[in-house]
């Protein structure tokens, strides 16, 4: 599963960050990152973002995994914008009788494009390789998010490995009885597997209700206090953006 | 001199269609980036209200039955698990993945649905990079609001005409994937589309998006289907407590089925004769409307931007380079995503376990 | 004696919803910093019982005293500082991400300030040696560590009876035998009264006191473990079997003629039953 892949390093500086610094650094380069025109800003942020991946030493597989799908997304959306838009021709060819035209103004705006979902996708790399589930959980309700979202991330979060496991015993299962062999077999393995996982999520939410209850759950989970801000953490990071807001200015 | 740019076509042509169809697999997400600010703002502004009156009734309920919001987020850890699990399309040969929003839409009713998706849509952004922080609202309209919504009314509104559960559930369970799917289109074509013209972009994302997401909308139908009919035969008192169906609602599978068959070649039949009679008689109406208009704003017509017969012909080569080149890249992609475990990684993981 | 009773059942019967009786007629009492254990087939009715017990299922006939108070008067917070059960599957208990979290939502339900709830953490984490393990993500730990973190998030809002449901099953046998040692541990430095379900006869009579039998919901025998397990037909009647050493000593004495005094029901008692037949026939 792609999903255990999840890592993050613990000895690297950016781990010791307080989450809730981090978060706010991370949307407000965001911001920057979505809101400018041109490519420089977003290279600069990228390159910086993969220093920071090179030293945190990410796994390249797992450092592959996470940029593959943009960087496909990114190769399409360049290739769409070249052929597909208008303006100025830089070049112009016929294959088997179809008029291929790549155009200049398409090509600029493609790059844009790509370095700004380049440049989003590092940063928040950089985010997610620093920083365990529960302490960006944390910085979210301390960001005001809502409570009742809160709470249900954290049991979303805690039961996907429960019922990974689950699916994945009842996958083998229908497997052995090669309930995989045909195609209509395997739409029909598919659609019991996932009503089997339905029917574990009740069964689940029942019982962890029940044994909440006994612990003194009345429909709301109390959230731990949050450490007070550490200043010099938080003066850098202000200096930081600051910095970056006036790279972005230029 | 003039072979080269024909080769460097050539290999674009050959690697758009095999990206496109790679890409697919993750059609559903709008990636991280793609949209500017202005657009992934409104589309943040339009989820918002959906999720803060999901999260509203959410409480409500969780009020009377404490096991609701553990209900809740499991739902959301099945729609994750089930937006992860890669579902082989015949036609184009690639992998790609159901959205899941109408089984949750079905039931536990569309505003609670819209933050199962959130949810799931968050994980999914912070753990595996599909969809992003900044286009979690645009994902949220998509998948959460579109699929979540066009699911539940389609089951109810079939259920209401006594079309059986198993109907039901398939075409509310298509219904969400294409509303997603057609919602997903608008939203990155007007993401990218820069000084360029919306619906030309957007016509030639909904094509490239044909080959996975018409088989993939009925293949989803098809999972939504066996759900609920499992869950009808194995727990109908779930359905029951969900208000999904009414006590009194048994023994609707079978006639419902016969019933789905009439309907569906009257329907098909109805279809077929009346597209090409409506097309016929509507042709160039909004054409001739739009440049109209134009003109009149002082806009002459300009030429299209790629020759509509060029651009039809270069778009279905695309598709047919895809088929092929999602073949090859469907299968290697397997190869990065299922590891091969060694020895060594089961040791590496048994020590940071002891950690 | 009487005041030192915690727990006291009369005449208890539970029916489920479809009619089917679940159990009946039961009456049993457990003292305090008692180790008592429910022994009886899958499906005997163990779970429902302990539910009862735990007061999770309300509408059953009979009555269920807590310290002498019926719980069906008592308000579920007063029921939960006292006595707490643990399911059988950790999964369906551990719902936080982390160990510390999912310990600390006990006390902090009950009111205590982020001190104490830290305080409370920390000893019943190191109660059931786990101290280590408190930023850890629940997922990350093997089943046998995820059932110590359940009794530790019971053991934090200072409960004195622990109500168990299986607590060995799906342990290897070393697994089982710690865990086994970590209750008796709490049983008798920290004075917990245990109730465990269980149908794993070999291991009871090393470390119970008193042991009661369960049956098609009934109870059929109770006593110290060797007034219970004293022939193993009568055990094959209510489907278990005896301890496989006592069964082997039971088949010396009445098939072999050999004259052991008792049925041992442990190796040690085994063991020094054996050394004593042997040097008795020795000396003749």
């Amino acid at each position: 599963m792609i999903f255990s892949k999840y890592i993050h390093n613990e000895e690297h500086w950016l781990s010791r960050l307080d989450a809730r610094v981090k978060l706010v650094v991370t949307l407000a380069i965001l911001v920057m990152v979505l809101s400018y025109k041109g490519s420089a800003f977003h290279l600069f942020v990228t390159a910086l973002c993969l220093f920071q991946c090179w030293r945190m030493k990410i796994p390249w597989r797992v450092f592959l995994l996470r940029f593959s799908e943009p960087v496909f997304i990114v190769l399409v959306i360049l290739l769409l914008k070249i052929f597909f838009s208008g303006g100025e021709s830089i070049f112009s060819t016929e294959i088997m009788g179809i008029q291929i035209t790549a155009y200049r103004e398409g090509l600029a705006e493609g790059l844009s494009i790509a370095s700004r979902i380049i440049a989003a996708i590092s940063i928040m790399a950089v985010m997610v390789f620093s920083t365990p589930f529960t302490e960006l959980l944390a910085a979210l309700s301390w960001l005001r998010v809502p409570q009742g979202f809160i709470e249900i991330l954290m049991y979303a979060y805690r039961y996907i490995f429960v019922l990974i496991e689950d699916a994945g015993v009842i996958y083998d299962a229908q497997k052995n009885r090669l309930g995989y062999a045909t195609l209509n077999r395997r739409f029909s393995s598919i659609g019991i597997l996932v009503g089997s996982l339905i029917l574990k999520a009740f069964e689940h939410s029942q019982n962890i209700s029940v044994a909440m209850v006994q612990r003194g759950y009345d429909g709301q989970i109390p959230l731990l206090k949050q450490k007070p801000f550490r200043l010099a953490e938080v003066v850098i990071s202000f200096l930081f953006v600051t910095m970056m807001g006036f790279l972005w200015q230029i | 001199m003039n072979n080269s740019p024909i080769k460097i076509s050539l290999i674009a042509l050959f690697s758009v269609g095999a990206l496109l169809s790679a890409q697919d697999a993750y059609a559903m997400h709008i990636s991280e980036g793609i949209l500017p600010l202005n657009w992934a703002a409104l589309w943040f502004a339009l989820a918002i209200p959906f999720v803060a009156y999901g999260l509203y009734s959410l409480n409500r309920r969780s009020r009377n039955d404490l096991s609701f919001k553990p209900l809740a987020g499991l739902m959301a850890a099945v729609v994750f698990i089930i937006s992860c699990m890669p579902i082989p399309i015949p036609f184009a040969g690639t992998c790609s993945h159901p959205c899941g929003t109408g089984i949750s839409g079905i039931l536990v009713g569309p505003a609670i649905s819209v933050v199962i998706a959130a949810v799931a849509l968050l994980i999914q952004a912070i753990f595996l990079a599909h969809g992003g922080l900044s286009t979690l609202g645009a994902d949220i309209v998509s998948m959460g609001v579109m699929g979540s919504f066009a699911g539940y009314f389609t089951f109810r509104i079939l259920l209401s005409l006594r079309m059986g559960i198993a109907v039901s559930g398939f075409m509310a369970g298509l219904f969400a994937d294409w509303a997603t799917y057609l919602m997903t289109s608008v939203e990155l074509a007007s993401g990218i589309k820069g000084g360029a013209a919306f619906l030309p972009l957007f016509y030639k994302i909904l094509i490239a998006f044909i080959p996975t997401q018409l088989p993939l909308g009925i293949l989803e139908g098809a999972i939504t289907a066996g759900m609920v009919m499992l869950l009808y035969k194995k727990r109908p008192d779930i359905l029951v407590k969900m208000h999904v169906i009414k006590p009194g609602d048994v023994a609707m599978g079978k006639q419902g089925m016969t019933a789905l068959i009439v309907a569906f070649f009257i329907f098909g039949g109805a279809l077929s004769a009346a597209i090409p009679a409506e097309a016929a008689k509507w042709t160039g109406v909004d054409e001739a409307v739009i440049e109209k208009v134009a003109k009149e704003h002082g806009r002459e017509a300009k030429a299209p931007l790629i020759d509509k017969e060029q651009g039809d012909l270069l778009l279905f080569l695309f598709l047919a380079a895809g088929a092929i080149g999602g073949f090859a890249a469907g299968y290697y992609w397997r190869a990065l995503v299922a590891e091969k475990r060694t020895r060594v990684d089961d040791k590496k993981e048994a020590m940071m376990e002891d950690k | 004696m009487a005041d030192m009773t915690r727990l006291l059942l009369k005449n208890l019967t539970y029916t489920y919803p479809d009619g089917t009786e679940a159990i009946s007629g039961i009456s049993l009492s457990v003292a305090k910093a008692e180790f008592t254990g429910i022994l009886g087939y899958n499906g005997s009715g163990k779970t429902t019982l302990l539910k009862i017990m735990d007061g999770l299922l309300k509408d059953f006939q009979g009555s269920v005293l807590l310290d002498g108070v019926d719980i069906r008067g008592l308000a579920p917070r007063e029921i939960y500082r006292k006595m707490g059960i643990v399911f059988q599957n950790p999964n369906d208990q551990l719902f936080a991400p982390t160990v510390f979290e999912d310990v600390a939502f006990g006390p902090m339900n009950m009111g205590f300030t982020e001190t104490e709830v830290k305080e409370r953490v920390t000893d019943s984490l190191r109660s059931v040696e786990m101290e280590d393990y408190a930023k850890k993500s629940i997922h990350h730990l093997s089943f046998g560590q995820k059932k110590r973190i359940c009794i530790a998030g019971l053991l934090s809002m200072g409960h004195e009876i622990l109500l168990l449901d299986e607590p060995t099953a799906g342990l290897d046998p070393f697994g089982e035998y710690q865990m086994m040692n970590l209750l008796t541990r709490l049983n008798k430095d920290r004075d917990v009264t245990i109730v465990m379900a269980t149908h794993s006869v070999d291991l009871v009579p090393v470390f119970l006191d008193r042991l009661y039998i369960l049956s098609k919901g009934r109870i059929v025998r109770g006593g110290t473990p060797e007034d219970v397990f004293t022939a193993p037909e009568d055990m094959n009647q209510v489907k278990l079997r005896m301890p496989h050493i006592a069964e082997l000593i039971y088949r010396l004495k009445h098939e072999d003629n050999i004259p052991f005094k008792k049925i041992p029901l442990t190796i040690g008692e085994a063991r020094r039953e054996l050394i004593e037949v042997f040097q008795g026939s020795k000396n003749e």
